[in-house]
Parts: structure tokens; sequence; C-alpha cells
């Protein structure tokens, strides 16, 4: 995620932008390429909505949708 | 009160003991049957898995989005966890029900991967098999 000015919520800006733990494309974005979770500090994500996408990242994991952790070059 | 649940299936795909994945399916279709109302099953068929489990790479999913009691998820709960033709299995509320979440398959901007090799992994691809 590039860093620069501030960003806003996505999931915010777009209320019509509904994930769970099936949507691994979208989940794909909030995560680094090792598969650890990008702070929201980076991705602008809100409080709430990361604590959403924390959760459904790690049901994702759980049902192997997306990696625990990943090589680095896949 | 019941509540509105979702599971996931992954099933081995190379099984050990006799039986399909879909008599598997359709077993415990049968067992949420028994205890509650099925609203939709959507299978998504073989997928590669994110990592190995059990030295399985790949699996099959299937969601199967229930309403049921409360009381009688450790018992689904159960017979998934005692079966081995499960590799993993998943149960999860649905909070505000099943009309309140309706994925968004049309993602965020499609800038970085669009060459994603299982971009169809969401609500596109729920009729094979």
């Amino acid at each position: 995620m590039n860093r620069g000015r501030v960003k806003v919520c996505r999931f915010c800006e777009d209320k019509a932008l509904v994930f769970d733990y099936k949507s691994e494309r979208i989940l794909r974005r909030f995560v680094t390429e090792r598969g650890k979770i990008i702070p929201r500090r980076m991705t602008g994500t809100c409080a709430r909505h990361q604590r959403v996408l924390m959760r459904e990242i790690k049901r994702a994991r759980h049902i192997a949708l997306m990696p625990y952790v990943a090589d680095a070059v896949k | 009160m019941p509540k509105d649940y979702e599971m996931t299936l992954i099933v081995d795909t190379q099984l050990a003991e006799g039986g399909s994945v879909d008599e598997i399916v359709t077993r415990y279709e049968t067992l949420v049957g028994e205890h509650g109302t099925i609203v939709n099953v959507d299978r998504w068929g073989a997928r590669k898995l994110a990592y190995d489990i059990r030295k399985r790479q790949q699996g099959d999913y299937t969601f199967v989005q229930f309403h049921a009691e409360p009381a009688v998820i450790a018992e689904i709960d159960r017979a998934c966890r005692l079966d081995d033709t499960i590799l993993r299995h998943l149960i999860i509320t649905v909070p505000g029900g099943f009309e309140a979440k309706k994925t968004n398959v049309a993602d965020l901007d499609d800038d970085d991967e669009s060459d994603d090799d299982d971009s169809d992994s969401d609500d596109t691809e729920e009729d094979s098999e």
C-alpha cells in the first residue's frame, strides 16, 4: 500500500463494498505479500472496518483461502 | 431463537475411506437439515489450499447457509471434528442474518492484481458441480 496523503477508509467510502471471509480478492489487498495484515495506518481503514477485516482475514486463513505465512516469492 | 449460520466444509479430495465428495457433502446437508433448515448451499468444488492441511494440497469447498438453534451447533461441530474426510470446517453466525449480508464481488480497483489466478473465487463460481 502506498503511503502519502491521508486516505479514507475504503469501506466507509463505498458502502456497497461488502466483504466477508470468502471475498479473498478483497482481503488480499489488505495483506502483505507474506500474508501479514497491513496496519491501518498504511491503508487508511477506519478502526471499525479494520476490526472486521482482521476477523475475516483470520477466518479466511483458517479455511486455507489465505496463507498464515506465504513465501516471499509466490 | 434460531440464528443464521454459515458452515464451511473442506472435504478431502483424496479420500482414504469410501464415499465420494458429493456423498459426504450430502451427508452433512442431511445432518444440518435434521437440526435446522438449509437456506442455501454453495459448492465451490476442488480448490487449492493456501497451505497444506494433513499433507493435502487441495480440498473441496462447500458453504452451507442455514437457520438453526444455537444449541445444535455443538453437535454439528462435533460431527465435523470427528470426521477424517473433513480437512477443515468453520461454522460462523451471520451477523444480522442473510439479508444483511450480500457479498459484493465487484471488488476494489483492480489495478495491481489483474492476473490473479483465482479471480473467480467469490460468488461467481457457484455452479461447479
